[in-house]
């Protein structure tokens, strides 16, 4: 498959040059470096690489990948917007109304809105698409998990949709905002489901055509596009008459057909780039903090050693986070300073500074909890047991994972504690995590609502036989189960930042994970790329303002 | 006595070396390849570190000479895993009946359909990563290479008339296998095998660049190499290095292997 992959590229960046070269030939005039035309252009072919998270299937439902909704957001509209700092602005839907103690929500739907297919959007179009979210056929990763309280829903008229939930579900409408909750064609829906994997059909500004696996996707700019959110630079169709997506795993090659021109714009910039980037004049660059939980490795509190919570204090305290984090992303990347990310809706701006690097406080907590005697390999024993953590790693993660858990090793060691790495298969690897062999495990999650912490921190989603959450710290906590349960059923707002901020400072007491960095989504384009911005949602990047100065 | 070329001097020379840093790395650096120093991370050449540090601020230099028992097990016992095993079988096709010698020529003629390459992933898939697999995945890769060379020396051997004469003289079935013919089908293929370390050195480092060799931390060429690659905008010194070392030694094991065959046909070295 590699061969087989470099052997198209090499293909594909040939094909490049020539129509770069053809390009300079015919238009030079009028660009100066720091480029004068502010009108934007209609037309040209947008190329974007993207990393090699491509997705298995691109109905928005049926997504679990992580870098996912860059795919599907230039097809399917979403019913709300969420603006950067939190507020939910009218998309597909105009208004909605929330009553029964935020059990009810009432949508009036954008008028006018039609799908690629000629489908009408409407009250029916979007209770089909909450079915099909739900549906175990859609074998939904995300979408169906974060409606889950969704009971069922009533056409009040043909624009105007009751929601019914369950229980009160504060985060709704945040998770509501994001790409893989995008509205598809509810004819597609009804006749023909299983086409929606290859080419799901939307209302958004570009038309998918084809998706060659492990290649790219193509798309084709919507003419009749009329709808775009408020949060856009313009109305009416997108600038770009052509988009193509390209799927360019490898960091160096990303990075170099940025340089060479094969791609105008490239997802992930690698951090040992970014400076070269911001340096050349030629290109730009843009970079959003995603909301959600900060990389992080999460430590098992269901066994030993783990289970102390002195133990992952120590462990916290014994490691240089930030001269970590700087070395490891060339000090791109800015170090987490607890349990969600700076741009997370009520992320704790108070707690900034807590969590300190205090080498003397991790042997002082890991003497209290009875590790006092040392062997000849400088690691701590009580009554006869070494002081051993397992870290099985999966050998395909980014090689700065690899990098901040073998410098972790190195501080832990400092301490007394032997942590100690495994790569076993990646098969391996899940199957240890679902059973919960493990000390240690790596990740993050992004969401754009702090109830990210009742997804990873609430005992309801610790895995077990019938369930499979992401607790993967397994932490059975009273206190932060109350926390976030409250904090996701209320619907007054001060009340669940007050909550939310409990929530992080019980967080960073009970250490159940070593949070490093949070995850920025770095991009890089050539100058002439114009318009490019985020989803805030997300962040994914948006190619509806999107246009090629010459 | 025929004059040896200097350039085969050195190339042994070079391998004694490496021998020798496989066996007692401290004798060659002070440093440990393990310790890690965050705050030391992609540093450049210095005293300090001879050849700079690495992504975890661990010193190069180290890492390469400790890397270098990995790095020659891997083409050593790869090599020496198929010239076992593929002259067992060569010479079992030799001397065995038609049945026998179909089956371990087909089998060998379907291993070379595949390159050796893809032969070891597919051994690795079923066995897992790791040093010790990866020296079996590239040796099981080699086997019928061996297998067949020393399929074709047996059987003339087998015609021979020193072979005539020991059955003639009524020496067992056996001790004719193991006493005369055995030596003298793999004699030309061990020269050989000089040549193929250098490939199955190139393979396994293939294999830990693609991250499925020696894991980490534990330091190896091919895998310092495929890390390396990332940072070769900013830390020439951390991928260069290695890469001289495989090639260094490649080269080293190609002259002195060259050298024996030429001997062995009777040519000057």
């Amino acid at each position: 498959m590699t061969l087989k992959r470099t052997t198209i590229r090499v293909a594909a960046a040939g094909t490049a040059a020539a129509l770069t070269l053809a390009a300079c030939g015919s238009g030079s005039g009028g660009d100066d470096a720091d480029g004068t035309a502010t009108t934007p252009r209609n037309g040209g072919t947008l190329v974007f690489g993207e990393n090699g998270q491509e997705p298995t299937c691109l109905d928005p439902h049926g997504n679990a990948s992580s870098d996912g909704p860059v795919t599907t957001v230039p097809v399917a509209d979403s019913l709300v917007w969420y603006a950067p700092g939190g507020e939910i602005q009218s998309w597909l839907a105009d208004s909605w109304a929330v009553s029964d103690g935020g059990r009810t929500y009432t949508f009036k739907l954008r008028h006018g809105v039609k799908f690629h297919d000629g489908a009408e959007w409407n009250a029916v179009a979007l209770k089909t698409n909450f079915e099909h979210m739900r549906d175990p056929a859609t074998k939904s990763p995300l979408a169906a998990s974060y409606i889950a309280p969704y009971e069922d829903s009533k056409v009040i008229d043909d624009h105007t949709l009751e929601v019914h939930l369950s229980s009160a579900y504060s985060p709704f409408l945040n998770v509501l905002a994001q790409g893989y909750l995008g509205m598809i064609s509810p004819k597609q829906i009804k006749e023909a489901p299983q086409t929606i994997c290859e080419k799901p059909i939307g209302s958004g500004p570009f038309i998918l055509d084809k998706w060659t696996k492990g290649q790219s996707v193509t798309y084709h700019k919507n003419p009749d596009y009329d709808w775009a959110p408020k949060g856009a630079a313009h109305t009416g169709p997108a600038y770009l008459d052509k988009l193509e997506i390209r799927f360019l795993g490898e960091d160096a090659t990303r990075y170099s057909a940025l340089v060479s021109g094969e791609v105008h714009a490239i997802d992930f910039t690698p951090p040992q780039h970014v400076e070269e980037v911001k340096a050349n004049p030629d290109l730009g660059f843009l970079s959003a903090i995603r909301p959600g939980h900060p990389m992080s490795f999460w430590l098992n509190t269901s066994r030993a050693p783990f289970d102390d919570v002195r133990v992952r204090q120590a462990l916290l305290a014994a490691v240089d986070r930030k001269a970590i984090i700087e070395g490891i992303s060339f000090g791109q990347y800015e170090v987490a300073s607890g349990f969600v990310t700076s741009s997370t809706p009520d992320y704790a701006r108070g707690l900034e500074g807590t969590i300190t690097h205090d080498e003397a406080a991790a042997n002082r907590l890991l003497d209290e909890a009875g590790w006092t005697a040392k062997g000849a390999d400088g690691i701590r024993t009580k009554d006869g047991r070494r002081l051993v953590a397992y870290f099985p790693i999966d050998p395909s993660f980014p090689a700065q994972r690899m990098q901040i858990a073998v410098q972790t090793q190195a501080a832990a060691k400092r301490a007394g504690i032997d942590i100690q790495l495994q790569t076993p298969p990646t098969q391996e690897v899940s199957d240890r995590i679902l059973a919960g062999d493990y000390d240690l495990s790596s990740g993050l999650w992004a969401t754009n609502t702090a109830d990210v912490l009742w997804i990873q921190y609430s005992s309801e989603n610790i895995t077990s036989g019938d369930r499979r959450g992401q607790n993967v710290a397994r932490l059975k906590d009273a206190e932060v189960d109350r926390l976030v349960q409250e904090a996701r059923e209320t619907t007054d707002k001060a009340e669940q930042a007050d909550l939310y901020n409990q929530v992080q400072a019980r967080l960073i007491e009970l250490v159940p994970a070593i949070p490093f960095y949070d995850d920025p989504r770095p991009v890089s384009y050539q100058k002439k790329v114009r318009g490019l911005s985020f989803t805030p949602a997300y962040p994914s990047p948006y190619f509806y303002d999107t246009w090629l100065d010459r | 006595m025929r004059r040896i070329r200097p350039g085969v001097w050195l190339a042994a020379l070079v391998l004694a070396l490496l021998v020798l840093a496989a066996a007692l790395p401290y004798l060659f650096t002070g440093q440990d390849p393990l310790t890690v120093d965050s705050g030391a991370t992609l540093r450049p050449p210095s005293a300090e570190h001879l050849l700079g540090t690495d992504e975890n601020g661990r010193d190069v230099f180290s890492r390469i000479v400790y890397g270098t028992r990995a790095s020659l097990l891997l083409g050593f016992g790869a090599i020496a895993i198929a010239l076992a095993a593929g002259g067992l079988l060569g010479v079992a096709a030799g001397l065995g009946n038609r049945f026998v010698e179909n089956l371990i020529m087909r089998l060998s003629d379907v291993g070379l359909a595949f390159p050796e390459l893809l032969l070891a992933l597919v051994v690795i898939t079923v066995a897992g990563g790791g040093t010790t697999n990866a020296v079996l995945a590239i040796g099981v890769a080699n086997i019928p290479n061996y297998a067949r060379v020393v399929r074709a020396q047996t059987l003339s051997i087998r015609r021979s008339t020193y072979v005539e004469a020991a059955r003639a003289l009524g020496l067992s079935g056996p001790r004719v296998v193991f006493r005369h013919v055995l030596p003298n089908a793999v004699k030309p293929v061990l020269i050989l095998a000089t040549i193929g370390v250098g490939t199955a050195l190139v393979a396994g480092s293939a294999l830990s660049f693609l991250g499925l060799g020696t894991p980490p931390p534990e330091p190896e060429w091919g895998s310092m190499l495929s890390t390396a690659r990332a940072f070769i905008s900013r830390a020439w010194w951390y991928g260069v290095f290695p890469g001289a070392a495989i090639t260094l030694t490649v080269i080293s094991v190609t002259v002195v292997g060259r050298a024996l065959r030429l001997r062995s046909e009777g040519r000057t070295w």
